[in-house]
C-alpha cells in the first residue's frame, strides 16, 4: 500500500515549491526579476526556471569564478560555508528538489541496484566533477581568456535542463526558442534522460555520483551543526545503521550522510536521531502542528507576495504593444531609437537608413554573447557598408561593459558599442527581454528581416545578410 | 498440512509475480528512456542534415518535429505509467534491495580484532594500492588542466571533446582500481573477522573533541557571515541577482 509520506517527504515538497513560488511564472513562460533572486538558495534548484525566486549556489559559484579577475566572490563564498557549517549534507536530504526527484523516481517498483564497492568508488566521481567542471574550467576560462563559462551548468547540469530549458520550452509562449536548440542541448537532454533513468533503478543516482553542490557540503558534514548523529554511550556497534543506508556511508554523519534519518528507524538501541548541536530535534505533536502551521504561512505569503504583489522588474517590457507599421517583428519598420556609444559618440538609428543595420544583445556574464562577438566584427571588416550595433542591457553595467570592452581588447572594434538607456530604450523596441544572445537585422529600408534569441555563427550572419540586401 | 503446503505455494507464486511486474516495468523505463533519446537524436540528424544541405538558418527542433516524434511515445509513457502506479497501489517493491549490505569495515573497526597481522598487511597494501591508482589518475587528469593549450578560446566545442576524450578513461580507470582494491581489502576484512578474536572497540568521542567542533563551528560561521557582508559591500551579491535575472540560454543547455 502507498505510505503516509513522512515529515522529510512533506520538508522536500515544501523546499521545492518555496524556491519555485513564482508559479505565474511556468503560465508566462518568464523568468522572475525581483531583488529576491540575489539571494541563494541551500539547495539545487536553478535560477533559470521560470518559478525561481532565488539563485542556484552553484551556478552563482561557478560565474564568481569566473570573474574572479574582477572581483572576489566573498558573497557566494560567505553563503556556501554557512550553509555547510549549519546543515551540511541535511540540505541534500531535506531540502533539494533534485534529490525529491530522485527519490520519486526510485519509488517506481522495478527491480533496484544495491549500494557496492562499486557504487561506493563512484561516489568519489562527484568531487571530480567539482574539481574539473565547477572550479577549473570557469577559473581557466575567467582569468586567460575573460570568458565566463560555467562548465557544470553547460555540459552536465541536468536540474538546468528539467527546470530551466524544459520549463522554458514547454511553455507556447516561448516557441521562438527551439531555434536555439541544436548539439548543446540534445547532449544536455540525452545525460538528463539517462540519469532520470538511472535514479529509477539506483537510489539518488545524480546525488551519490555526481552532484558537485553535495559533494560541496560533504566536506562540512562532519562539522554541520545539524546533521544525524550516533550517540556512542548507547550505541553496541551492530553495523545495522550503515547496512540499511541507501547511501554509500562508511559512518553514520559522514561525507556521504544525507541525514534522511532511516537509519535511526533500524537502530534497535535508539542511538541515532537529528541532532541540532547535541540536542535531538524531536519537536513534540504540538510544536510540530505549531512549525508547520507558521511553515505553511510562510509559503502562503510567498506566494502571495511573488505572483501579485512585487512588480517584476520588466512589466514595460510586457506590456509594450506597437503600432501597425511600426514594431520588432519581421516585417515591421524597428521605431528610430538613439543612444550613447561607449566610445563617448551617439548613435541614431534613423541615420542609417539606406543601410543594413544588425542589433546584437550581449552581456559581460553570457558565453555564447561573448564568443558570437568576433563573428560579428569579422562580418563588418568584411561589409564596412553595413551597420552592426552590440549593446549591453542596462544594469548599472556602464563601467563594466566598457572595462571588459577594453580589457579583451575590443576597442579599436569597427563595432558600435553601447549600453541601454535605463528605461531599455532598445531593448524595448526589439521587443528583447532578460534572454540572451539577441539578433535584429533591418534592411535597409529600417525593416525587420530577423529577430530572434538565439546564438549565431558566422554563416548564419552572411546568410542572413544577403536576405536583408535582397 | 494442505492448508500450510497452499500458503506456502501461494506465498511462492506470489514472489515470482512481483519479480516478473519489477522486471516488466524496469524494462518498460529502459525503453521509454531508450524512444526519447532516440527521438531527439533522431531530431538532430534530420535537422543538421538541413544545415549541411546549405540552409544556416533551418531550426533542427520544430513544434511538427517533436509532435511527431513524440507520438510513438505517448503510449509507452501511459503504459509504464500505469503499471508504475498499480504497483505502488499494490505495494510492490523489490525486497532483496531492502535487505542490509552489511559493511565488513565498519564492523572490524567497531570491533577490534586482535591477531591475523599478515590478514592486516595485505588491507594495508590493498589501501594503498587503490588509492595509488586513484591519485596516479587524478594527476593525469590535472597534468591535462595545467596545459593552457587545451583551452583554446574560441574552440568551446572542441575544448568539451578533447576533455571529455582525457577525462572519461582516466576517471574509470581511477575508479575501478578504488573499487577493485577496495572488494579485496573487504574480502580479507571478512577473513580477518572470521579468524581473529572480536572484542568491543573504546569509544572515540571525548568531550575535548566536543569543545573543538564548537570552536571549528564558530569561527567557520563568523568567517562566513565576514564573507557575506565583504560581498554585499564589493558588488558581489548584486553579481548574483543580475546573473540569476537573467537568461543565459546557452547555460541552462538550450543552445
Amino acid at each position: 500500500m502507498v505510505k503516509k509520506p513522512t515529515a522529510r517527504r512533506l520538508a522536500q515538497l515544501y523546499a521545492a515549491l518555496l524556491y519555485n513560488a513564482n508559479l505565474k511564472g511556468f503560465v508566462q513562460g518568464k523568468l522572475y526579476t525581483g531583488n529576491v533572486k540575489a539571494l541563494c538558495v541551500p539547495g539545487l534548484n536553478c535560477y533559470s526556471c521560470p518559478g525561481a525566486v532565488a539563485a542556484c549556489p552553484l551556478g552563482a559559484l561557478q560565474n564568481a569564478l569566473a570573474a574572479a579577475g574582477h572581483r572576489a566572490g566573498w558573497y557566494i563564498f560567505g553563503i556556501l560555508l554557512l550553509f555547510g557549517i549549519t546543515l551540511g549534507r541535511t540540505i541534500c536530504g531535506w531540502l533539494c528538489p533534485m534529490g525529491l526527484i530522485q527519490e520519486l523516481l526510485h519509488r517506481i517498483p522495478t527491480p533496484k541496484i544495491r549500494k557496492s564497492r562499486i557504487t561506493r568508488a563512484l561516489s568519489w566521481l562527484k568531487y571530480l566533477v567539482l574539481a574539473v567542471f565547477v572550479i577549473a574550467l570557469p577559473l581557466i576560462y575567467g582569468l586567460r581568456h575573460n570568458l565566463p563559462l560555467p562548465a557544470f551548468c553547460k555540459y552536465i547540469c541536468p536540474a538546468g535542463t528539467l527546470e530551466g530549458a524544459v520549463a522554458l520550452l514547454s511553455n507556447p509562449e516561448n516557441g521562438g526558442m527551439l531555434a536555439q536548440l541544436g548539439l548543446l542541448f540534445t547532449r544536455k537532454y540525452v545525460i538528463l534522460i539517462a540519469l532520470l533513468l538511472a535514479c529509477v533503478f539506483c537510489y539518488r543516482a545524480f546525488c551519490r555520483f555526481l552532484c558537485p553542490l553535495g559533494a560541496l557540503y560533504g566536506l562540512f558534514n562532519r562539522f554541520a551543526l545539524v546533521g544525524v548523529r550516533v550517540e556512542e554511550s548507547r550505541c553496541d556497534h551492530c553495523g545495522a545503521c550503515v547496512g540499511h543506508c541507501p547511501m554509500d556511508v562508511a559512518r553514520v554523519g559522514d561525507h556521504e550522510c544525507i541525514s534522511c534519518g532511516q537509519c535511526a528507524g533500524h537502530c534497535h538501541r535508539d542511538a541515532i536521531a537529528l541532532r541540532c548541536g547535541r540536542r535531538a530535534i524531536k519537536p513534540s505533536r504540538k510544536t510540530g502542528r505549531i512549525l508547520w502551521g507558521a511553515l505553511i504561512a510562510l509559503l502562503a505569503a510567498a506566494i502571495l507576495w511573488f505572483n501579485f504583489i512585487d512588480a517584476p522588474r520588466n512589466a514595460e517590457t510586457d506590456s509594450y504593444s506597437s503600432d501597425a507599421p511600426v514594431g520588432p517583428q519581421v516585417g515591421q519598420q524597428l521605431e528610430d531609437f538613439t543612444c550613447a556609444l561607449l566610445d563617448g559618440t551617439e548613435f541614431h538609428l534613423a541615420d542609417h537608413r539606406g543601410q543594413v543595420v544588425i542589433i546584437n544583445q550581449w552581456a559581460t556574464y553570457c558565453t555564447p554573447c561573448v564568443g558570437e562577438l568576433p563573428y560579428f566584427e569579422r562580418l563588418q571588416e568584411e561589409h564596412p557598408e553595413i551597420v552592426v550595433l552590440a549593446f549591453h542591457h542596462w544594469l548599472e553595467a556602464v563601467p563594466t561593459a566598457a572595462d571588459y570592452v577594453a580589457q579583451k581588447g575590443w576597442g579599436d572594434w569597427q563595432i558600435r558599442f553601447a549600453v541601454d538607456t535605463p528605461d531599455e530604450n532598445i531593448l524595448r523596441r526589439i521587443q528583447g527581454d532578460n534572454v540572451m544572445p539577441r539578433t535584429v537585422v533591418l534592411n535597409p529600408r529600417g525593416e525587420v528581416i530577423y529577430n530572434e534569441q538565439r546564438s549565431v555563427t558566422y554563416e548564419m550572419l552572411r546568410s542572413l545578410l544577403e536576405q536583408a540586401n535582397n | 498440512m494442505l492448508l500450510i503446503c497452499a500458503a506456502e505455494r501461494w506465498e511462492r507464486d506470489r514472489m515470482t509475480k512481483s519479480k516478473v511486474y519489477l522486471w516488466i516495468q524496469g524494462l518498460l523505463c529502459a525503453v521509454l528512456a531508450a524512444m526519447l533519446i532516440c527521438a531527439a537524436l533522431g531530431i538532430y540528424r534530420e535537422g543538421i542534415a538541413l544545415r549541411e544541405a546549405g540552409d544556416a538558418l533551418a531550426w533542427i527542433y520544430t513544434k511538427e518535429k517533436i509532435a511527431e516524434r513524440l507520438a510513438p511515445i505517448v503510449p509507452v509513457f501511459c503504459g509504464a505509467a500505469l503499471t508504475a502506479l498499480v504497483g505502488l497501489i499494490l505495494g510492490v517493491r523489490d525486497q532483496r534491495a531492502e535487505r542490509p549490505v552489511p559493511d565488513a569495515a565498519f564492523l572490524r573497526d567497531a570491533l577490534a580484532t586482535e591477531g591475523v597481522p599478515r590478514e592486516k598487511s595485505y588491507q594495508r597494501r590493498c589501501l594503498f594500492a587503490g588509492w595509488g591508482i586513484f591519485t596516479a589518475c587524478m594527476i593525469a587528469i590535472l597534468v591535462y588542466l595545467l596545459r593552457p593549450a587545451h583551452f583554446p578560446e574560441n574552440d568551446l566545442e572542441g575544448m568539451f571533446s578533447s576533455l571529455a576524450g582525457w577525462l572519461i578513461p582516466w576517471a574509470a580507470l581511477g575508479l575501478s582500481g578504488l573499487a577493485l582494491f577496495s572488494q579485496l581489502r573487504e574480502q580479507s576484512i571478512k577473513r580477518e573477522l572470521a579468524a581473529g578474536k572480536a572484542r568491543m572497540a573504546e569509544q572515540r568521542e571525548t568531550k575535548g573533541g566536543e569543545r573543538r567542533l564548537l570552536i571549528v563551528r564558530t569561527a567557520v560561521l563568523a568567517l562566513a557571515l565576514g564573507m557575506i557582508l565583504a560581498g554585499a559591500l564589493n558588488g558581489g551579491m548584486r553579481d548574483v541577482l543580475i546573473k540569476a535575472i537573467n537568461l543565459c540560454t546557452e547555460c541552462v543547455g538550450l543552445g
